[in-house]
């Protein structure tokens, strides 16, 4: 590996040696309307017939011989642009896109280059911007990210309604979710049946499937980028919306024009103000709200600093009886730094806070849980655009966890119940990171990198200490060892080699590859068919090892008509190591010795996603299919008197994961009829999901049980269903009004998909037993929805 | 904690308005046939027992046959020392022998079956239970679930010293109450030495209620206070679990492990328990 940095470090400096007279356009490349930038805009140089795209903070440097050239600045949806350059200088150009109104579309699309996706040496992504989502038809008409991005090929979930995402094999805890570079643990609403990201709040998200590159770290499978809105800087503009469920309201503008602006947006569930009218329900609480708020401060060419912050939450209240509520909390300040015109910093520092509570209390008995994790980071990551055919990559970052997985005390006077607390944890997660993308040829792009983790789980805390070494059973426990704050009681770290490579075979095709090794120092712990809000995550330690992780991606890319149909095909296969798994019957929630409870597993996933999309005119949408495996095994171990066979699963051989489905095939479609009519409509058909079914019966305790030999040793029936939506924008007299009404229906014809199949004794004939098909949502659930912007 | 569990799927049926569930007809796959062993020896009984049978098809519509292993030889140990074999019992369908077990002692039987494979069960120490203090009744008209609801609570003191474990069983007009809904049980993690006041076993909703006052006007509530091992509370634990699969946030179901297993191979495993417990009964209790 030390050969690998120094080969990597040299070849930096020979590539710096060969720089000759050459001089370095940059700048910004930004919305004339609002003033926002444009991340992944494409800067085009006709002359060389090369370009760059811009960071995410829209910026762009490409550094050249001296001379003339004509640069083509363009970005989807918006009217390109071309501007002459004389470079005998280095120049600072920012440069503003008009959007593209309707009238001008046919033309600018004809024009408009847009083949990142052959072109560019990221693979596996995928990228939705929010025009795209908004359109997509979804449960109760509301523009979902989470579930936008279900549809793309390589992401699934367990279940309809259930919490999170599943990329190519990996269970929901390896998403790294990043919002504005700040995590977010919890994703969902509902318990899963939305997700807490604002559509109106954002502007784009990006998943990486593979290739993920050097500066994210701290998850197995992927990363997910999304990105608020920076905030008009040109004018007040509100946009909000009126759905069954939820209603929306977006306010922006701004504060210093062209310098300072704001954004804030908030979503509020309504259903409990209906609650509150009848008798019987007044004093029940069911709801949902988020908040999302950024300031965007232009303070001068070289200096922008960004803060924003969100905070969701979920509350379940009947009466004084039972409350139960979840929520995340995050603020993210950022400063964006142009030492030069060659290297772009970024500094964050974030905290983010994941909490929950479950209460409960009936005459006069009740108890108290809480649950929360903190965490504290700064980072800084740097761009050095070092010459037209390198751009380097590399940074810092430093993460402080605070695990309080759980106290829960019972109160009132006849409370027998003691408190039980889960120790806390604490973590440090230091990384550093080094890439380059290089442009070899005209023909290949190499993006190589190195990635170096750590992780302490420091104290304070108690360790227990188990006869056999290993934690059996609470009942082996024959000490305990103390550790004081900043002690360290676990020490794990290691090298994280990521590459990537783009061959192109010519303008519209080219074959890519990619490789990755990821690590990741946090579990989800969890053994219910969807996670809840209540699980709780364990960091690495003592008795928990961190989790590792190798994918290798090739893929060919193909587009076709002048960019117009995008396809491509990619085939991975990837390795888990020490991921967390569970003994049977596993006993999770607030266990002070969870770690008996746990299992190490190796996993194995692979598969192959063919893609065919169409990005422009008035019918857009793709057809997508996936063939993959998503196996686990967990052997069990060997300690003292207990063997591998008794505690592994499975008898220690390979069983499918919950979200494993071998077919996928998904299709969306998007038709704009003229200025006043669009609908929509998506049909997805997967394989049903892995599950344990009994082979046999018998009675204990005068209960008559299935006996369930294996884990998931059967499947469900195929999941399919459609959706349509059809959107009116009535005709506005001014161009800054709109509104817009969405009908839509989810689960048209009425498929009752089941999320599993269960099994219980006949109510009326105990002798009896049953299966009996547990559908989410079996019925066509329509919706209509109000937006309106001004 | 078995209790977050149940408001974490009471909650989910509650949330999901728009699913359904329905009967459907699958396949499912037919083991060959394992041996069923329900056993146990009870402080207050003086007749111990132990039922063996095989398991079934899924979905057999019809009992065990009991009598189909009336020739195995079943010998109860106590602290090594056999009490001697066990006879079959036709009427009840069941191996019995007279014994009183005693607190502290360890437990196991050896089955032998006709093709002469011999099963053993893991020791099970017979472990106090403590006594019921009080019992009684009381009309809880704020039940969030059930609306008016008659509560049977209990008080007693928890056995000093860590490792105990219990089970209430309660038998209503003389039934035992056996679903998974009914199992109510508690180890002494979350109550070490304590006073246990008001602790309620079990709760009639108010249509329950005025279905099961007998002809004479009233309900017989009788509860017994198992002490039972860690081991078998970890299995009732897991029965409890499959009780409830079907939810997102249900523990998907797992073969419970049990405390029977062949001598020739100690990874074949029987189904089913045999426990030792001590066991207290409340005195009865009539609701009016």
């Amino acid at each position: 590996m030390k050969t690998l940095l120094a080969a990597l470090l040299f070849s930096i400096f020979a590539l710096s040696l060969t720089a000759q007279e050459k001089h370095t356009l940059s700048g910004y490349v930004r919305d004339s309307e609002t003033g926002e930038d444009l991340p992944g805009s494409t800067v085009f140089i006709t002359q060389t017939g090369s370009g760059v795209t811009t960071n995410v903070y829209g910026f762009y440097s490409i550094t050249m011989p001296a001379g003339t050239y004509t640069v083509e600045y363009s970005f989807l949806g918006m009217q390109k642009k071309s501007v002459e350059i004389e470079l005998n200088e280095n120049i600072k150009k920012d440069i503003e896109l008009l959007p593209s109104s309707t009238q001008l579309q046919e033309v600018v699309i004809e024009s408009e280059r847009d083949d990142q996706n052959v072109t560019n040496v990221q693979m596996s992504v995928e990228k939705l911007d929010m025009k795209k989502i908004q359109k997509i038809p979804q449960l109760l008409g509301e523009a979902d990210v989470i579930k936008s991005l279900q549809l793309r090929p390589g992401v699934t979930t367990v279940g309809e309604g259930a919490t999170g995402f599943n990329v190519r094999g990996g269970n929901i805890d390896q998403n790294l979710i990043l919002l504005d570079e700040a995590p977010i643990f919890n994703s969902s609403h509902l318990f899963g049946f939305f997700s807490t990201f604002n559509p109106d709040a954002l502007s784009d998200v990006e998943l990486y499937k593979g290739g993920i590159p050097a500066r994210y770290g701290g998850r197995l499978s992927s990363v997910l980028e999304v990105r608020q809105r920076e905030g008009n800087m040109r004018q007040f503009k509100a946009q909000g919306g009126l759905g069954a469920l939820f209603s929306r309201f977006t306010v922006e503008g701004p504060i210093v024009k062209d310098k300072l602006s704001f954004l804030f947006s908030g979503r509020r569930s309504y259903a409990d103000l209906f609650l509150k009218l009848t008798d019987e329900f007044a004093g029940n609480q069911a709801y949902f709200y988020d908040f999302n708020g950024k300031i965007n401060w232009k303070i001068n060419d070289n200096n922008r600093v960004f803060l924003s912050g969100y905070s969701g939450r979920d509350i379940f209240a009947f009466d004084e009886a039972f409350r139960f509520g979840w929520g995340n909390n995050s603020l993210s300040l950022r400063w964006n730094h142009l030492f030069n015109e060659k290297l772009f910093s970024n500094f964050t520092a974030y905290y983010s806070d994941y909490n929950y509570e479950l209460g409960a209390q009936v005459d006069g008995l009740g108890f108290d849980w809480k649950s929360r994790i903190l965490n504290y980071n700064f980072k800084a990551d740097f761009t050095y655009y070092l010459n037209s055919k390198n751009t380097l990559e590399f940074g810092v970052n430093g993460l402080f966890y605070e695990f309080r997985p759980g106290i829960a005390a019972g109160f009132g006077e006849d409370n027998f119940i003691n408190p039980i607390k889960v120790p806390e944890e604490y973590g440090f997660e230091p990384a550093i990171y080094i890439s380059n993308e290089q442009k070899v040829s005209s023909m290949l792009t190499l993006q190589y990198g190195l990635r170096y983790s750590h992780f302490l789980n420091l104290g304070p805390g108690d360790v227990n200490i188990y006869a056999a070494g290993q934690p059996t059973r609470p009942g082996d426990i024959v000490g305990s060892e103390s550790y004081d704050r900043g002690d360290v009681i676990a020490d794990y770290g290691g090298f994280e080699p990521r590459f990537g490579a783009n061959i192109l075979l010519n303008p519209e095709s080219s074959v890519k590859a990619s490789y990755q090794r990821t690590r990741q120092y946090l579990h989800l712990v969890s053994n219910t068919t969807a996670a809840t809000p209540l699980d709780i995550w364990k960091p690495a330690g003592q008795y928990v090892n961190p989790a590792h992780s190798d994918q290798v991606v090739l893929g060919y890319f193909r587009n076709w008509r002048g960019n117009r149909y995008e396809t491509s095909v990619e085939v991975y296969g990837k390795r888990l190591r020490n991921v967390l798994d569970y003994k049977n019957g596993a006993q999770l929630l607030l266990n002070e010795f969870v770690e008996t409870e746990f299992l190490t597993a190796n996993g194995r996933a692979y598969g192959a996603e063919f893609m065919l999309e169409k990005k422009k005119g008035d019918l857009t949408g793709w057809i997508s299919y996936t063939l993959a495996r998503t196996e686990l095994k967990a052997e069990g171990y060997t300690a003292g008197s207990y063997r591998a066979v008794e505690n592994g699963v499975n008898n220690g051989e390979w069983y499918p994961a919950n979200w494993d489905k071998t077919h996928d095939f998904t299709f969306v479609l998007m038709y704009d009829f003229n200025k006043k009519w669009s609908v929509s409509g998506n049909f997805t058909y997967q394989t049903g999901r892995p599950i344990s079914y009994p082979d046999g019966k018998f009675f204990f305790d005068n209960k008559a049980l299935g006996n369930f030999p294996l884990r998931n040793n059967e499947r469900l029936p195929a999941f399919h269903r459609l959706d349509m939506s059809a959107t009116y924008t009535p005709e506005s007299k001014r161009d800054d009004r709109k509104l817009s009404v969405t009908f839509g229906v989810y689960n048209v014809y009425a498929r009752n998909n089941p999320y599993s199949i269960f099994f219980r004794q006949n109510a009326d004939n105990p002798l009896q037993s049953e299966a009996v098909r547990l559908a989410i949502i079996g019925i066509p659930v329509p919706a209509v929805t109000l937006n309106f912007e001004f | 904690m078995k209790n977050i569990s149940y408001i974490v799927s009471f909650l989910t049926v509650s949330f999901l308005l728009f699913s359904c569930q329905d009967v459907v007809d699958i396949e499912l796959d037919s083991a060959s046939k394992r041996l069923v062993v329900e056993g146990a020896v009870q402080s207050h009984l003086d007749t111990q027992f132990v039922k063996l049978s095989y398991t079934s098809d899924f979905f057999e519509t019809t009992l065990p046959d009991y009598s189909a292993l009336s020739n195995a030889e079943v010998e109860l140990f106590e602290d090594n020392i056999s009490l001697g074999k066990m006879t079959f019992h036709t009427k009840k369908e069941q191996f019995e022998i007279f014994h009183r077990p005693e607190i502290g002692s360890e437990y196991y039987i050896d089955i032998t079956l006709p093709t002469g494979e011999l099963f053993r069960s893991e020791p099970e120490e017979l472990r106090f239970a403590g006594q019921i203090d009080s019992i009684y009744s009381e009309v809880d008209e704020s039940n969030f679930i059930l609306g008016d609801a008659v509560q049977v609570l209990l008080s007693t003191q928890e056995v000093e010293g860590t490792g105990d474990a219990y089970q209430w069983k309660v038998f209503i007009n003389g039934e035992y109450q056996s679903t998974g809904e009914d199992l109510f049980f508690i180890n002494d993690d979350l109550i070490e030495g304590n006073t246990l006041n008001r602790a309620p076993v079990y709760v009639f909703s108010s249509d329950e209620y005025d279905n099961r006052i007998e002809e004479d006007g009233r309900i017989e509530v009788v509860v017994w206070q198992a002490g039972i091992t860690r081991n078998y509370y970890r299995y009732i634990a897991q029965l409890a679990d499959q009780s409830f699969t079907g939810g997102p946030f249900d523990t998907p179901p797992a073969e419970i492990r049990s405390n029977i297993y062949n001598t020739a191979n100690d990874e074949e495993r029987a189904l089913g328990y045999f426990y030792a417990a001590d066991v207290d009964v409340a005195d009865t209790l009539f609701l009016e």
